[in-house]
């Protein structure tokens, strides 16, 4: 066995992977973590040097030092504990948390796209930021603050066209409610500035757009898509929020622009990575953000990229050719 | 006093996918059951999508149903064949699956 795919069930991107896998006939085991617990039994035994996962569903072994790539996506764990409190259910999921660190860790001399530390490392969206300015990179002005007074000065020095956006995911999850934080274009004034000093607001000036661009780096290799973002009111600011696909094209970056994605995965150690431009009216790509673990599959569905054969190919090869 | 960021929340329309599949442990895939037939979710076509929502529909919700809660709104004025894209697109792009802390 020498490549392990980690995830969960509800992944339909690992699925993509999957196919492709299965199709260069290569060896691979899908990993999904929240049956740890369930159907999937482990054993760490240190005296032996035996790391061992037995999937009963499938009947099968894998010796986890026998992995040599591993393709991380979305692991989950066990949620389903039934008669324990629920600080008990905080104890066990810490527990399987670790668990799964251990295996990372266990892991550690293996091919991956991408490591969690680098994911993790390169998630930061103002560390992006500071990597983008060092490159050179062109980015729309930005500014990080609760201080109301700073926030309404920018506000005015934009002319009064920002917008405001998350620092770290849209995603607002809790126990009876789920949502979504979308990119939005905001009107700071008395009536609302004083509530930005509760939780700081990432701002920055709002820039009439061509469309958006997502570039999927795998290895040596770009996927570029021209989304058509500008066509949808609803996509205008934040092409995510459509929920009608949108048109997409394929793109040929310019030279410099290329090259400064391979800079930015290179120095977060990336094989893999989603980055984010606005091609404004005059050409220019303006960088948004990386996304060290971002979606992709719809992009080869609607282009006919081969982003899972390249992700197989580089899996299989083990290194970036 | 309510951050202003949250001003902008919206309700997430995930898990509404119309089309019944489920994971298959042997394929290590999603899979669908269109017509006696087994096949990856990925797949799936204009006429998986045909035959298994008529029988959704006539199940448990009328068409109209379907398309909307897929979050599909302007989605009503397409050709029946381009659903499966909306589908796979929907369930594929970001923010369709969780996108909290990676493990």
């Amino acid at each position: 066995m020498s490549i392990l795919i980690i995830t969960s069930k509800i992944d339909i991107t690992s699925d993509f992977v999957i196919k492709s896998l299965k199709l260069k006939k290569l060896s691979f085991y899908r990993l999904n973590t929240e049956d740890i617990g369930k159907t999937i039994k482990i054993t760490f035994d240190f005296s032996s040097n035996k790391f061992l996962i037995f999937d009963e569903q499938v009947n099968r072994t894998i010796n986890l030092l026998d992995v040599k790539s591993v393709y991380f996506r979305r692991p989950e764990v066990n949620d389903e504990l039934a008669d324990i409190s629920p600080g008990e259910r905080n104890f066990v999921r810490s527990e399987l948390l670790f668990v799964l660190e251990g295996i990372y860790k266990i892991l550690r001399k293996a091919f991956w796209i991408n490591t969690v530390h680098a994911i993790r490392n390169a998630e930061n969206k103002v560390f992006q930021l500071l990597l983008a300015k060092d490159l050179q990179l062109q980015t729309p002005d930005s500014l990080i603050t609760n201080v109301p007074a700073y926030a309404r000065s920018f506000y005015q020095k934009q002319q009064a066209s920002c917008i405001i956006k998350p620092i770290k995911s849209g995603l607002v999850e809790g126990v009876n409610e789920e949502g979504v934080i979308f990119t939005n274009k905001i009107q700071i004034d008395a009536d609302n500035a004083e509530r930005i000093n509760i939780c700081p607001v990432y701002l920055q000036n709002l820039i009439e757009k061509r469309g958006d661009v997502r570039v999927t780096l795998i290895g040596k290799k770009l996927f570029v898509a021209l989304i058509h973002s500008q066509t949808s009111d609803e996509a205008k600011i934040d092409w995510r929020k459509s929920c009608v696909p949108l048109k997409h094209t394929a793109l040929e970056l310019p030279g410099e622009i290329a090259q400064k994605c391979f800079d930015l995965a290179a120095i977060l150690n990336l094989n893999f990575a989603a980055i984010d431009f606005i091609l404004d009216g005059n050409g220019n790509y303006i960088f948004l953000e990386i996304n060290p673990n971002g979606q992709w599959a719809w992009i080869e569905k609607q282009l006919d990229f081969k982003i899972s054969d390249e992700i197989t190919t580089l899996l299989a090869d083990g290194q970036v050719n | 006093m309510k951050p202003l960021i949250l001003d902008f929340k919206l309700p997430r329309n995930e898990d509404q996918n119309p089309v019944n599949y489920s994971y298959d442990p042997f394929e290590s895939l999603n899979v669908i059951c269109a017509d006696g037939t087994k096949k990856p979710f990925i797949d799936l076509d204009a006429s998986d999508v045909e035959i298994m929502t008529k029988t959704k529909v006539e199940r448990e919700r009328d068409d109209d149903q379907f398309l909307t809660e897929l979050g599909t709104k302007t989605e009503m004025t397409r050709e029946r064949d381009d659903r499966h894209d909306v589908i796979l697109e929907m369930m594929t792009k970001t923010f369709t699956v969780r996108e909290r802390d990676d493990r």
